[in-house]
């Protein structure tokens, strides 16, 4: 099943020796570097749950523990009501006992748009990581397919916003997380934030790939007999189109990769392992074909704010199908 | 390209040359006057015409200098273009025409010149497409070659000295050239922008990157996506050595390796296979400008560009940067591997200040501290010696391999001294050496002032104990030598044996530049690949430009390096199928392991030519399965044979023919005979094999293995019945008659596959049973097709991996009937999805020769694209040499058609001809141009003798050199049409007129 390159131990293969690789900056000097990186609120300064319903608060705020505690971070819970309430009422309000919310800092918000009012206070509140679950009644949005209030916070929010769907059941623990690239730069930034979260939570980085195929335009009598599709943007990076022997192409190809994406365009930690996989056909279905093969915990998107005229409905898919929840980084 | 300033890079007060700046004391004053953006290294000069009447032979001879540098030229006329491009034949030598255009200005017409020099119509003023001209020769003559803008200089007149009324269209007004740098001149000026082009290169001397664009490759920038990529595409090698294009300085990406070819040690991965051994690091010449380390990676740099000098074969580099404290200061480097002595690696560098005057410090270093990309350290322990009277390291391998390395750096003391030998440091130059377990390095800090450039060049050895005993004695020895020579000296003789080379190999196609500019960087990869003296290796999958595939060796040498070789490079072909007779005892181990006589050689072969093909593979979705090549893939037994009895037949290399060849179709033939299996059908069948398609295992029959294996049979029974085969082969052998009678048999019973009916060749048995399959359906993709299709129905469908039928067409033409050669390319190519970069290019050849024009020119495209393409990584690893050497197949046996002819084919046209011992074969032309290539010129060897080999439309010419005739058979439609028996220092052209080539005729000239 895996195609493991990097078991996230010092040396891995591919490294730089000598006064070359003693010259590559640090991690942190590194996060520094050029290339913008989609907000995860990685280093922020709090993890922010979405308390309301009945139910689907209690797997907002344990992710939301996990996520705070690998961070260190303050973890702070908004309530979201028609009617004005005093913090000390939201235990009550939700059903639960005092010590269920241990440690959270209770905010309320009254509002009679509830999920206009979680965008505003996600809009508001910076860089932070944003966890929203969906309520089974919920609404759905049609748009994004997940509830209403998910969907305002995930068009709201410039942070990075955890989406536990109606059907997930929140994981206990954050242990594999599934990172899907398409070979673009664009993408290939979610992996500083998901690579420092997989590192804070001692959690695995599985990468996934996903090639397709499509015919040559009829019209199209001067294109050559086979060629890769022609890249998105500079730096982009497919599967090779010539793999004249697969024994030695493939290890080749696979330590490119990584090393293309995770060390040179993205920056992921050394100490975090990682496993590359390389899918076929329909992404979306691949994508959601390996979270529940490799028992994913967490799926990691990037999204870049648009669902118009065919644009991501990848992730749209992807967003509604994932059997675990799915963290979305901005564009 | 870029001068001193580039005119985006730094403000121009600050920059030498422009206004206000003293400029150097050689430069013409009134250049210096010239604004800055015109001291810059333009490749393609727009120039419009009506400058020239004013300019007059002044201006004319600096046009005719400026082509001689590479430079693409345009003159642009209002009127009078055919009387104007006439006109530029009396005054522009004709070698340098080819880089001359003229062309209308707001018209169509467009004039080129031609091999002769004479003026051509590329463009007539009646097509209709309605391009300009200008927009024509950008399309074809400066797009293909990746020409940057801020490359083109366009020069109109003055407003006020004569020029044209105001609304006459001029060159600033094309759009078509929007993005160049534009200048006015009057006659004056124009000599004087010349005249400072010229200037800038005598400056840069050996230091200036190539302007001719077919004749470089350029990386511009930094990009840590790419960065791998590049240090393939811009490696240099000798057939000894070869090392990647790093930044000397190194980069967080960098993965710097030089290769010693041959030298094996064993991976760190679980397979243990052996890989090539990576030598201590010597290309690290790094430099720190008052005190701050420079490096191409920092925000500073404000230009950057690495080039690959193909004709020099040396890798240059130029960088301006901004230092923090906003020291400006231009670099320029060069990294050669020798080809006139193989251990010698050059190094030079300069240093230009253009704003201060200060101190720099320079690291010249060796270092051990390497390892493979498996991980290895190939190294056990290393001994550095800085007492030497240059840097020594020798090093050990786990294997036993002893190195030495030598390093040594002058700095010199200016430009005036560049031809003498210099002192050991310049003035103003303090050196010192330090040592540590695994690396010895110089330091030295050297004094600079404004403006001035400063010069280091440092001469580093490599011996190893494969060459010598004495590894450490050579180097010294070596070194002591080179100390007491100059920079140009060392250079100029690593020139002057790649410009023998290039005599030998270059090849011209007027009409398609960007496969010429592809053809010359295969060339170039090519030639640095091969080393004639040492028969102890071969050349692996990636050259010496990568790790990828270890340095293993496939049919990929024999099969699309070999025939290159053969017929540029006979020493190199020979040394390569030498390699193939010192590894037949490998060979023979293996076919006995599995129960099989003779010799079956290694699918992956290293040093011994015991088999080193990886037993298992990781796919991209974590199954571990079995590789089957090395078990299955026995085609390349008759791959080898295949290629040493083509060396032979079109070398004469008798010696070989006779001892060392014979023995590898004997044993290659034994084999067959042994593992072909007569059935109750009574014919001769091969079962369970791979072949070329290698998504079909385990198939029977697989055609072209049994083709192959035919030919390897009755070629090896030739040899014997010829009496080419020696005495003492046949006897060590101990080949009896009946053994030869076996070898005819089989090959006479071997199932050829061929439908009586359709004449369609199958591609294994019970290959036309299988699933339909059509490529187009999945002509663009981004996964390999049998990843996308699954490894049970890749097999269930009629998807072929790469070239199998159309690879067996490709090398045994004349066997299969002409009628069906066509109808099997036609089959086959649907259902082809070149999955191997080694598929292209073979139908390139097929397609030409079959006259499918359209086929064979995205081929073509393709197969050049391979490694210049945006191939998105796919030559992180190395550049995909085999592809190369097709490349070279498609141009010279497809569309030159080069091949060999019975001379009892020829008897009726030469019936005067003299006979001639040993030479019942001639070779044979049957050319099939593509549309708009107006010329190939293209050199071959054969049998001794040096043919230039030149194909127009409906017209061929050769020159032949050597000692004796040549019997040459011009072949039209398959069939000869005419024959000549060439004289040596002659030359002979044959027209076609109404259809039908006329006899040769002698001619004086080309």
């Amino acid at each position: 099943m895996l195609s493991a390159v990097r078991d996230g131990s010092p040396g891995e293969r591919g490294a730089l020796s000598g006064p070359a690789a003693e010259a590559e900056p640090s991690i942190g000097a590194r996060e520094g570097g050029d290339e913008a990186s989609p907000e995860s609120g990685a280093r922020s300064k709090d993890v922010l749950v979405a308390l309301h319903g009945r139910r689907a608060h209690l797997g907002a705020l344990g992710l939301g523990r996990i996520i705070a505690g690998a961070f260190h971070a303050p973890l702070h819970g908004l309530l979201v009501c028609s009617e004005p309430i005093d913090a000390s009422e939201v235990p009550a309000h939700l059903g639960v006992a005092p010590e269920a919310l241990q440690g959270v800092v209770l905010r309320v918000a009254a509002s009679e748009d509830p999920p206009g009012a979680l965008a505003s206070a996600v809009r508001g509140r910076g860089a932070s990581i944003v966890v929203v679950a969906s309520e089974p009644e919920e609404l759905l949005d049609e748009r994004l397919g997940v509830g209403r209030l998910a969907a305002r916070a995930l068009e709201a929010a410039s942070c990075g916003v955890v989406v536990i769907g109606q059907a997930t059941r929140p994981p206990s623990r954050l242990e594999r997380i599934l990172l899907p690239l398409d070979g673009t730069p664009s993408t290939a930034a979610s992996i500083t934030p998901a690579g420092e979260l997989a590192r804070r939570l001692g959690a695995e980085l599985d990468i996934v790939m996903v090639g397709c195929a499509s015919p040559r335009k009829e019209a199209d009598d001067d294109a050559p007999p086979v060629s890769a599709p022609a890249p998105s943007e500079p730096g982009a990076m497919v599967a090779p189109l010539y793999v004249d022997q697969p024994h030695h192409e493939w290890p080749a190809f696979t330590e490119e990769f990584l090393g293309r994406f995770l060390s040179a365009i993205g920056h992921c930690p050394h100490d975090v392992a990682t496993r590359f996989f390389l899918g076929k056909g329909e992404p979306a279905a691949e994508i959601l074909r390996f979270a529940g093969q490799l028992a994913s915990d967490l799926v990691v998107l990037v999204w870049h704010g648009q669902l118009e005229d065919h644009h991501g409905g990848v992730f749209r898919d992807v967003l509604c199908g994932a059997p675990c929840p799915v963290m979305v980084l901005r564009r | 390209m870029s001068s001193l300033l580039d005119s985006a890079a730094g403000p121009p007060a600050l920059a030498r040359g422009g206004p206000g700046s003293p400029g150097p004391a050689s430069a013409p004053a009134a250049a210096t006057r010239l604004p800055a953006e015109l001291h810059h290294r333009f490749r393609f000069i727009a120039i419009d015409a009506s400058l020239l009447p004013e300019a007059a032979d002044a201006a004319a001879a600096l046009l005719d200098a400026l082509l001689a540098l590479g430079a693409r030229v345009a003159l642009l006329a209002r009127e009078g273009v055919p009387h104007l491009a006439r006109r530029l034949e009396r005054v522009v030598r004709p070698e340098n025409r080819r880089r001359l255009f003229v062309g209308a200005l707001g018209g169509a017409e467009l004039y080129g010149f031609d091999r002769r020099g004479a003026a051509v119509a590329l463009v007539d003023r009646a097509e209709p497409h309605g391009r300009s001209a200008i927009a024509a020769l950008l399309a074809q003559g400066i797009a293909p070659l990746r020409i940057a803008r801020h490359d083109w200089l366009a020069i109109s007149p003055d407003p006020g000295e004569g020029a044209p009324a105001a609304d006459a269209r001029g060159l600033r007004d094309a759009p078509e050239l929007a993005g160049a740098i534009h200048a006015t001149a009057g006659a004056q000026r124009l000599g004087e922008i010349l005249a400072l082009q010229r200037e800038l290169d005598r400056e840069l001397g050996p230091l200036a990157a190539p302007r001719d664009a077919a004749l470089s490759i350029e990386e511009p920038g930094f990009d840590v996506a790419r960065e791998h990529e590049i240090e393939s595409l811009l490696a240099i090698a000798n057939g000894y050595l070869g090392s990647r294009a790093s930044l000397p300085e190194g980069s967080r990406v960098s993965r710097p390796a030089t290769f010693i070819a041959g030298a094996f040690e064993p991976s760190a991965d679980v397979s243990r296979v052996p890989e090539l051994v990576i030598a201590p690091d010597w290309g690290r010449l790094s430099v720190a400008i008052e005190g701050e380390s420079f490096s191409a990676e920092t925000s500073g740099v404000l230009h950057h560009l690495r080039a690959l000098d193909l004709r020099r074969a040396v890798l240059l580099r130029e960088c301006l940067r901004r230092g923090e404290a906003g020291h400006l200061t231009y670099l320029h480097t060069l990294h050669a591997a020798s080809l006139a002595d193989r251990h010698v690696l050059v190094e030079a560098l300069s240093v230009a200040p253009l704003n201060f005057t200060g101190t720099i410090r320079v690291d010249a270093i060796l270092s051990g501290d390497v390892k493979s990309a498996s991980g290895a350290a190939h190294w056990e322990r290393f001994a550095a010696d800085a007492s030497a009277d240059s840097l020594l390291l020798v090093g050990h391998t786990r294997g036993g391999l002893e190195t030495a390395m030598t390093s040594h750096l002058r700095v010199l003391p200016g430009q005036a001294a560049e031809g003498s030998p210099p002192p050991e440091a310049g003035e103003g130059a303090r050196c010192e050496r330090t040592e540590g377990a695994r690396s010895i390095a110089e330091r030295c800090d050297i004094g600079v002032r404004v403006a001035e450039p400063r010069r280091l060049f440092r001469t580093t050895t490599l011996h190893t104990s494969r060459d010598t005993p004495a590894p450490r004695e050579a180097g010294e020895a070596l070194q002591a030598e080179l100390s007491r020579r100059a920079m140009d000296d060392v250079l100029g003789e690593h020139t002057r044996a790649w410009a023998e080379r290039w005599r030998r190999a270059d090849v011209e196609i007027d009409g398609a530049p960007k496969i010429e500019r592809a053809l010359r960087f295969a060339l170039y990869h090519l030639i640095g690949a091969a080393n004639p003296d040492d028969p102890r290796c071969s050349i692996g999958a990636r050259g010496l430009s990568g790790e990828a595939y270890r340095g293993h060796v496939f049919w990929d040498t024999e099969t699309f390096l070999v025939p290159f070789y053969t017929h540029c490079y006979p020493e190199a072909a020979r040394a390569l199928l030498l390699y193939r007779h010192r590894t037949l005892a490998g060979a023979r181990r293996k076919a006995k392991a599995l129960g099989y006589e003779g010799a079956l050689y290694a699918w992956e072969s290293t040093d011994t030519g015991d088999e080193t093909t990886p037993p298992l593979v990781v796919t991209p979705f974590g199954e571990v399965i079995r590789v089957l090549s090395g078990e299955q893939e026995h085609h390349i037994s008759a791959d080898v044979a295949y290629a040493a009895h083509a060396y032979g037949r079109a070398t004469g290399d008798l010696d070989f023919e006779r001892g060392e060849g014979a023995e590898i179709l004997i044993e290659t033939a034994r084999f067959w005979a042994s593992r072909a299996e007569i059935g109750a059908d009574g014919l001769a069948h091969i079962r369970r094999v791979i072949g070329p398609d290698e998504y079909h295992e385990a198939v029977d029959d697989n055609a072209f293995t049994n083709w192959m294996a035919r030919y390897n049979l009755r070629a090896a029974a030739d040899v014997v019945r010829r009496g080419v085969a020696g005495g003492d082969v046949l006897a060590r052998l101990d080949l009896r008659p009946e053994e030869v009678d076996r070898f005819r048999d089989v090959a006479d019973r071997l199932v050829l596959g061929i439908d009586p009916r359709t004449g369609l060749i199958e591609q294994f048995a019970g290959y036309f049973r299988l699933e339909p399959f059509s490529i187009a359906d999945y002509a663009v993709r981004s996964a390999p097709i049998d990843v996308l299709l699954g490894r049970e129905r890749t097999q269930a469908c009629q998807v072929v991996k790469q070239a199998d039928v159309v690879q067996l067409l490709a090398l045994l033409w004349s066997a299969v009937p002409a009628g069906a050669r066509r109808d099997n390319f036609l089959y086959y190519e649907p259902r082809t999805a070149h999955g191997s970069s080694l598929s292209p290019g073979m139908h390139a050849l097929v397609a030409a020769r079959l006259d499918l024009h359209a086929h064979a020119e995205r081929y073509f495209d393709q197969t050049a694209d391979i490694d210049l393409g945006n191939t998105m990584g796919n030559a992180a690893g190395g550049v995909h040499i085999a592809a190369m050497g097709s490349l070279w197949q498609a141009v010279a046996f497809g569309v030159a058609g080069v091949t060999r002819v019975p001379r009892s084919a020829l008897a009726q046209r030469l019936p005067h001809a003299p006979p001639s011992a040993g030479e019942d074969e001639a070779i044979g032309i049957e050319p099939h141009l593509l549309p708009g290539w107006r010329h190939l010129k293209i050199p071959i060897f054969w049998r001794g003798r040096a043919l230039e080999i030149h194909v127009e439309d409906d017209a061929v010419e050769v020159a032949l050199e050597g000692s004796a005739p040549l019997p040459i058979g011009l072949l039209d439609g398959g069939a000869p049409a005419s024959a000549v028996v060439a004289e040596p220092g002659r030359r002979y052209a044959t027209r076609r007129i109404g259809g039908r080539f006329q006899p040769w005729e002698e001619v004086t000239s080309c």
